[in-house]
């Protein structure tokens, strides 16, 4: 083609213009090869910046100045909590009963180090089988939870697993949680009057509801190099100032004969992988009237199901040996104890879904899970019986269905029983 | 002769040009038409910010797309969009453990449940190191215990199936799937889909032969890690959906109703098989791409001395009329 220098072009049409629309596209879409920087350069460590950035030398400026702010504040926010004068370096496992246990039954008694016997002690359920409680009182304690309650809050949303397309009415009632916690309390109450009643109990029990517990665990097998901190907040913890109530279930052959059993191995599961692990702040004993000359009985909570991930029986149970096994070290480590003088027993009740998880654990040493020490734990279980059959959460409860006595016999046995 | 011959029939074509005396067949000439859209259904970078960039078990929450691109925020996919958000369950792919030859990784299948976000069914395994998802195989269930080896042995191994091992130490003829592309912790992977499992045809030096389930045969490094076995839920033909609305509860969208003339990509075709493709280094990511506004100036496309003002093209010049 001819150079032409000066020369207007003559017609411009539409044509030309998708022609070099065109090139222009397909040059666009053909890709340059990447640009490396030379091995070289790279050798010397010097900043590179893209060339082509017409603010090249304003952001540069910008971005150290947001990047030296941004920095100077991370590590101001870092320096202030490492030094807080609580800050602890070394993370913690901790168990605040939000996952569950992969292994259930064995990995909580492998964490506790203790051996689990299946059902409450014969004569445990015996000692206490002259305390009447009638199926109406027990009736109305579940009532009052489920129908009489005037709470009116937002409930979840409902999840149907089958129609899970279906968008529900979001319904108004008390939330499931509170529901259970007050028919923790009116058992717990009933219970309480007839072991009065009855002389059964000696003296009058001290509960505080919703009180944080927090125990610091370390050493053993699995944490000796990160501590361990259960944590929980049972709804009733349940205190008394007759020490006799924690007096322990298990005598001195029965504890040997625990301690030649051998701990469940959960091989390939490492019993430690479901603890969220952070560092902390508080490493002391988090239990209400630490400082009285209380002794813990029990401690009583609920939980709620999730809607799509409901635990497993053997989940909610390990989550309940936990928590009592939390109870029962703070009461052995009040004061400032730091021993275990002798074997001392605290109870746990949970309630999930009607059902009821009984613990009793009776600590016998305050040494985490190692081969040396061969003192260990007995725990009493009763994994999920069933009480009374709920309803769904968006459901009214009419009257209660299903009730089981023997289930609450067996509560009862486990709040008042005692061996002479 | 060939050459005018050749050049006249479409399904032959010359080297270069028909003077050259080399013929080359192309028998899947012309192109096959239109290939099946990215499906974009969910925002992968809404994944990382939600889990923080860490793996992690627990079910997520995460964004949609929608068939839409997540640059640029265009619809790509008309076919995908809407319905019922489900949890979205990260899955570890890539099973690397001791390379020693003496130990395994040991982990114990928890739970198999059915992953509305993919067709095969999915395992939680837990070991020492914590809890991680995988696609189940097919005989996979709760209790199991499954072990991973990254030791490539010399001898053929006979897989156990559910284990992970490298390729490279697998028998000719064993079944495998979540075949790693490359010996890499973030590479893609080969067979997930639901009762689906390649075949190891043979080892060649350091690459091992893979016969992927559409026959084509991959040779991939021997380091790359595959689990033994079909992967789960392979009835997953046989069931049904019951209704084009059950379709869209799950985000799919029927087609347009427009007719589309079928091309190249559509009915049966007897072609040979490829040739073995070799993955040898992972591509690398494609350079950004970069926006430029020209000016009127620059648009001209004249350089030094020819840059003349833009009003002389058009017959403006400094003389006070015209020649």
């Amino acid at each position: 083609m001819v150079f032409r220098k000066y020369r207007a072009v003559k017609q411009w049409g539409k044509m030309d213009t998708r022609i070099f629309k065109e090139i222009y596209n397909s040059r666009n879409k053909r890709k340059m090869p990447a640009f490396q920087v030379p091995e070289a350069i790279e050798a010397l460590g010097v900043k590179i910046f893209e060339a082509n950035d017409p603010m090249i030398f304003a952001r540069q400026q910008q971005r150290n100045i947001i990047e030296t702010a941004a920095n100077d504040y991370n590590q101001r926010i870092v320096q202030n909590e490492q030094q807080h004068p609580l800050f602890k370096s070394n993370k913690a496992y901790i168990f605040e009963g939000e996952e569950p246990m992969s292994d259930g039954i064995a990995q909580a008694s492998l964490l506790t180090k203790s051996i689990v016997r299946n059902g409450l002690p014969e004569s445990i359920i015996h000692s206490s089988s002259k305390i009447e409680i009638d199926e109406e009182t027990v009736c109305d304690a579940i009532l009052h939870g489920e129908r009489y309650d005037p709470t009116l809050e937002k409930l979840p949303k409902r999840f149907d697993p089958v129609l899970f397309w279906v968008k529900h009415i979001r319904v108004h009632g008390t939330p499931v949680v509170k529901r259970n916690n007050i028919i923790l309390d009116n058992l717990l109450r009933q219970v309480v009057f007839a072991g009065l009643r009855t002389n059964t109990l000696k003296t009058n029990m001290q509960i505080n509801r919703d009180s944080p517990l927090s125990v610091h665990l370390s050493g053993g097998l699995y944490f000796y190099d990160n501590p361990l901190v259960l944590r929980g907040q049972p709804h009733l913890t349940v205190q008394s100032s007759d020490s006799n109530i924690t007096s322990a279930w298990a005598g001195k052959s029965d504890i040997d004969a625990a301690n030649q059993e051998p701990l469940p191995d959960i091989y390939p599961i490492s019993p430690i992988i479901d603890f969220n692990k952070d560092n902390i702040y508080n490493d002391d004993l988090l239990l209400t009237r630490k400082t009285h000359q209380s002794h813990i009985h029990s401690v009583l909570w609920s939980r709620e199901q999730d809607q799509k991930y409901a635990w497993t029986k053997e989940q909610n149970m390990a989550n309940a040996i936990l928590t009592t096994y939390a109870a029962a070290v703070a009461e052995a480590t009040r004061n400032g104890q730091t021993e275990l003088e002798k074997p001392l027993l605290v109870r746990g009740v949970q309630l999930v879904d009607g059902r009821l998880d009984l613990v009793a654990f009776q600590l016998n040493t305050l040494e985490l899970t190692e081969e040396e020490n061969p003192v260990k734990n007995i725990v009493w279980i009763e994994k999920g019986i069933e009480l009374y059959k709920p309803k769904p959460f968006y459901e009214q409860m009419e009257q209660v269905e299903k009730l089981n006595m023997e289930t609450f016999k067996k509560f009862v046995a486990l709040m008042l029983g005692h061996i002479h | 002769m060939i050459g005018t011959l050749a050049c006249e029939m479409s399904a032959l074509r010359l080297a270069t040009s028909c003077s050259s005396k080399i013929l080359i067949s192309t028998r899947n000439f012309p192109a096959r038409g239109t290939k099946p859209l990215p499906r974009h259904l969910w925002d992968m970078k809404d994944l990382e910010e939600k889990s923080g960039g860490e793996y992690t078990h627990k079910p997520l929450r995460i964004n949609k797309l929608g068939g839409r691109d997540p640059e640029t925020g265009r619809k790509v996919n008309q076919h995908i969009g809407g319905g019922v958000k489900f949890d979205y369950f990260m899955i570890d792919f890539h099973r690397r453990g001791p390379s020693d030859g003496i130990s395994t990784y040991d982990e114990r299948v928890l739970e198999v449940r059915r992953d509305p976000n993919r067709t095969c069914h999915i395992a939680l395994v837990a070991g020492i190191e914590g809890k991680r998802w995988i696609l189940a195989t097919e005989n996979m269930k709760a209790g199991d215990i499954i072990s991973t080896t990254s030791h490539l042995s010399e001898n053929p191994v006979i897989g156990v199936e559910g284990n992970a091992y490298p390729i490279g130490s697998l028998a000719a003829g064993t079944l495998i799937n979540s075949i790693e592309r490359y010996p890499t912790n973030d590479s893609e992977i080969f067979v997930q889909a639901a009762g689906a499992a390649a075949t190891i045809v043979r080892h060649q030096g350091d690459f091992t032969v893979v016969k992927l389930p559409h026959k084509h045969e991959f040779s991939l490094h021997r380091n790359c890690m595959a689990t033994v076995g079909r992967l789960s839920h392979a009835d997953i033909d046989n069931k049904i959906y019951g209704s084009a609305q059950m379709h869209r509860r799950f985000g799919y969208k029927m087609s347009s109703g427009l007719f589309h003339k079928k091309d190249g990509y559509f009915g049966r075709k007897i072609r040979a098989l490829p040739p073995v493709r070799q993955l040898d280094t992972p591509p690398t990511p494609p350079p950004p791409t970069q926006k430029f506004t020209l000016s009127k100036k620059e648009l001209s496309g004249l350089h030094g001395h020819a840059k003349v003002h833009n009003l002389l093209a058009h017959g403006y010049s400094t003389r006070d009329y015209p020649q």
